[in-house]
């Protein structure tokens, strides 16, 4: 008897422990998914009145499907992650075998690394805006004082406004990925190492061989990290260059945006959200799959 | 050595996760008072909410809200915005309906939306109202007639009092243009004399006479960096339109022509566009990234001789510790080619449909056309919506205030369609593809027309904007 009761107690405790975080998600996630969900179907548009009860069933997905811009955002989307992404996780290892191989006050090196993590997104934005300045900015006086053969106009060119908008990114996140990586690193048995050294491997054959197997999953939960919070773009490069110039930077969250609230149309907007809720959710489950035990069951 | 590991582990994992954490800002209520005494005072112990956009002219305003609530009792609770975040905010605001704000600043580009959703109403029946005038300074025949039209006026109702207009005009360097050696030097190589430009080749001749290089000599003195002949707002932003729509005017296109067809990839808009792509030749490089808060600091500089700009940036050009041109402008209308143009631009106050107190916002905005605070805020850098303030002499000092009152007279307003914020869209999208060189002028207009008559679709020609 006794131990039945303690038994159920547990279980009303997890449920009692589980039910605000549950209650939490629902209303702040759930609920706005099931109401864009509904809001796709329909036409609601600000500048239209009376429409936001016109039930237009898949119209908004159809239409989406022959949005020339939107491709492009697509397309930008995906440049922009692809190369934030593989510059960051190359910077992230070097920094993280830097960060590795410093003998003291590790610890400092390992806190400064954080700091460009700490800024917001915004901030950084105006940080670069006024550093790419081609009149007052810090980078226009070095290139123009040391006469270096590289472009002054950054954001009036659609190659590299884009390449702008990448180093943004790999500044604010390399870091990140370093300590990632320096984590990795660091759960490597070193009995490893000295076998290999024993054996004969110079540090070339042991980084190949050992470390960068051995840091497969940590890379890939760190790749689907980033690879998702880069879908996600949005700040950065709205403040930056708002999506220009013409469309060169618009990455999918900022053309979502502008469909949304400044052309306010909320029904298609939100035929996008879902279009990004299922990519999204693909990658969470593959995310899922690499964290969760490899698959394999 | 593990036990470290995760703890790097964790603090990475926790600073990501605090960074995606997004903070909510709560709603505003009002509390509505009810009537605490007799005249200007009848609405004594209200709380009115306003939401504007953070400039001069509203920064102004809050200054004096004081002696508002001292005359009437009512104490006005003004939040100020930079303009993307009031738009949105009025939009989810009047969309859920939650009477948060009593009166609201909207530019008159969206008076046609907000008329049509009935999210603002008309001011009829409180100007008609005889217990409502109750400000004693207020004469509503002192409000200049075509402004209140352009910014309130909705198909023969009035919806709102003009705010913070400014209207765009033509600001150049006066010590330049009167430099002897310059004139010389410029009769020598185009014939004619050095003048403030009347046509657009003329402008275009003098934007190319004042580039020069770092080094060279401008008005007698050796150039320690770039000097430009313009300043251009060619960013994918609200900027470049108001801007361009001047060229389009005066070139005689437009975006709709006079039975209300689409004009915007005529003839004469798309040379229009060609010559201001041309211009940007002579402009300070990274035009597509300049709206007018960068062509301010370009001019503050003194790096551009030329620019077609909003009349409100002028104050801060005269602003001896920002500007090192202060005292050397010179104001005039925009030169022309077929006609007159000058971009009208605006803000008005409205009231909306479901304010919680209409009565004393509306005492508000009698309040807030009295020549007192009209001037007060000329005074610190706006422009006034009477003629009796546009008239008075002690203003005159004002370097803009002449080619203002001039500039005002002939001011064309853009279209103010519920369509037209998408349309805007379309229309910034692809002046910032031209300038860019993405694509050329015929092209870029071509489909911004194409776009239209999707928007549009079965309402053209469009004979009411």
């Amino acid at each position: 008897m006794k131990r039945r009761k303690k038994l159920t107690n547990h279980t009303t405790l997890a449920v009692r422990f589980h039910l605000p975080t549950f209650i939490t998600l629902t209303v702040i996630t759930l609920v706005p998914l099931i109401y864009a969900l509904r809001l796709s179907f329909y036409d609601f548009k600000l500048s239209d009145a009376g429409s936001k009860d016109r039930f237009v069933g898949l119209k908004n997905y159809v239409h989406l499907f022959h949005d020339a811009d939107f491709f492009n955002s697509a397309g930008k989307t995906f440049i922009f992650m692809f190369f934030a992404v593989i510059f960051e996780v190359i910077i992230g290892i070097l920094l993280a075998l830097a960060l590795n191989s410093i003998p003291k006050v590790k610890r400092l090196f390992t806190s400064m690394t954080l700091i460009p993590m700490m800024v917001a997104p915004l901030v950084i934005g105006l940080m670069f805006s006024f550093y790419t300045n081609p009149q007052l900015g810090l980078y226009t006086w070095i290139v123009q004082t040391l006469h270096l053969p590289l472009p002054t106009n950054l954001t009036g060119d659609s190659f590299h406004a884009m390449v702008i908008v990448v180093i943004m990114d790999v500044w604010e996140w390399a870091p990140y990925m370093g300590l990632v990586f320096l984590a990795g690193l660091q759960s490597i048995d070193g009995e490893y190492y000295e076998a290999a050294r024993v054996d004969g491997a110079n540090s070339r054959q042991i980084f190949r061989t050992i470390t960068l197997p051995l840091m497969r999953p940590v890379m890939t939960v760190a790749i689907l990290l980033r690879a998702m919070e880069t879908f996600k773009e949005f700040d950065k490069p709205y403040i930056l260059t708002g999506g220009g110039p013409g469309n060169a930077t618009e990455v999918i969250d900022l053309y979502t945006y502008r469909q949304a609230f400044v052309q306010f149309k909320f029904s298609y907007a939100s035929a996008i959200c879902i279009i990004l809720f299922i990519v999204l959710f693909t990658f969470g489950m593959i995310y899922q799959r690499v964290t969760m035990g490899g698959g394999r069951d | 050595m593990k036990a470290w590991a995760k703890k790097i582990f964790s603090i990475a994992l926790i600073a990501a996760m605090a960074l995606t954490l997004v903070a909510c800002g709560g709603g505003s209520s009002s509390d509505g008072g009810e009537g605490g005494g007799e005249g200007a005072k009848k609405y004594a112990g209200t709380t009115l909410y306003m939401i504007a956009e953070q400039q001069t002219p509203t920064e102004s305003l809050k200054k004096q809200l004081g002696d508002f609530e001292e005359l009437t009792g009512i104490k006005v609770e003004l939040e100020m915005a930079p303009f993307d975040d009031v738009v949105q905010k009025e939009t989810l605001a009047f969309e859920s309906k939650s009477g948060a704000y009593d009166i609201v600043a909207a530019p008159y580009q969206f008076l046609g939306n907000l008329v049509e959703n009935e999210y603002i109403q008309p001011l009829e029946p409180f100007m008609e109202d005889e217990s409502l005038a109750v400000i004693e300074d207020y004469d509503e025949s002192d409000l200049i007639e075509g402004m209140w039209k352009a910014s309130g006026e909705w198909k023969d109702k009035i919806y709102g009092v003009p705010a913070n207009s400014c209207i765009m005009f033509m600001a150049y360097r006066q010590d330049l243009f009167d430099n002897e050696d310059e004139k010389a030097a410029f009769k020598d190589k185009y014939g004619y004399e050095l003048a403030v430009p009347t046509d657009w080749d003329q402008y275009r001749d003098i934007a190319e006479f004042f580039t020069r290089k770092k080094g060279d000599k401008l008005a007698g003195e050796t150039l320690d960096k770039d000097m430009y002949g313009v300043s251009i707002m060619g960013k994918r932003h609200d900027a470049a339109t108001c801007e361009w729509l001047n060229y389009a005017w005066s070139f005689g296109g437009g975006v709709f022509d006079d039975e209300g067809n689409i004009a915007i990839n005529n003839d004469k808009s798309v040379k229009a566009l060609e010559y201001w792509k041309d211009l940007t030749q002579f402009a300070p490089p990274g035009v597509t990234s300049v709206t007018w808060d960068e062509q301010t600091t370009q001019i503050q500089q003194g790096i551009a001789a030329m620019a077609i700009a909003f009349n409100d940036c002028a104050p801060a050009y005269e602003d001896p510790d920002g500007s090192v041109v202060a005292g050397k402008m010179g104001y005039a209308k925009l030169p022309v080619k077929e006609k007159d143009a000058a971009h009208y631009g605006a803000w008005s106050y409205f009231i909306p449909t479901d304010s919680k107190n209409p009565e004393a916002a509306y005492v508000f905005l009698e309040w807030f056309n009295t020549p007192k605070v009209q001037k007060q805020i000329a005074i610190d850098g706006g422009f006034p919506n009477l003629t009796s303030v546009y008239e008075d002499p002690e203003l005159d000092k004002i370097p803009y205030w002449e080619a203002s009152k001039e500039v005002y007279a002939i001011s064309t307003t853009r279209p103010r369609i519920p369509e037209w914020n998408s349309m805007n869209e379309a229309l910034m999208l692809q002046l910032s593809n031209v300038l860019s060189g993405k694509a050329e002028p015929k092209e870029g207009l071509d489909a911004v027309a194409k776009e239209y008559e999707k928007l549009l679709d079965g309402q053209l020609p469009i004979t009411y904007q």
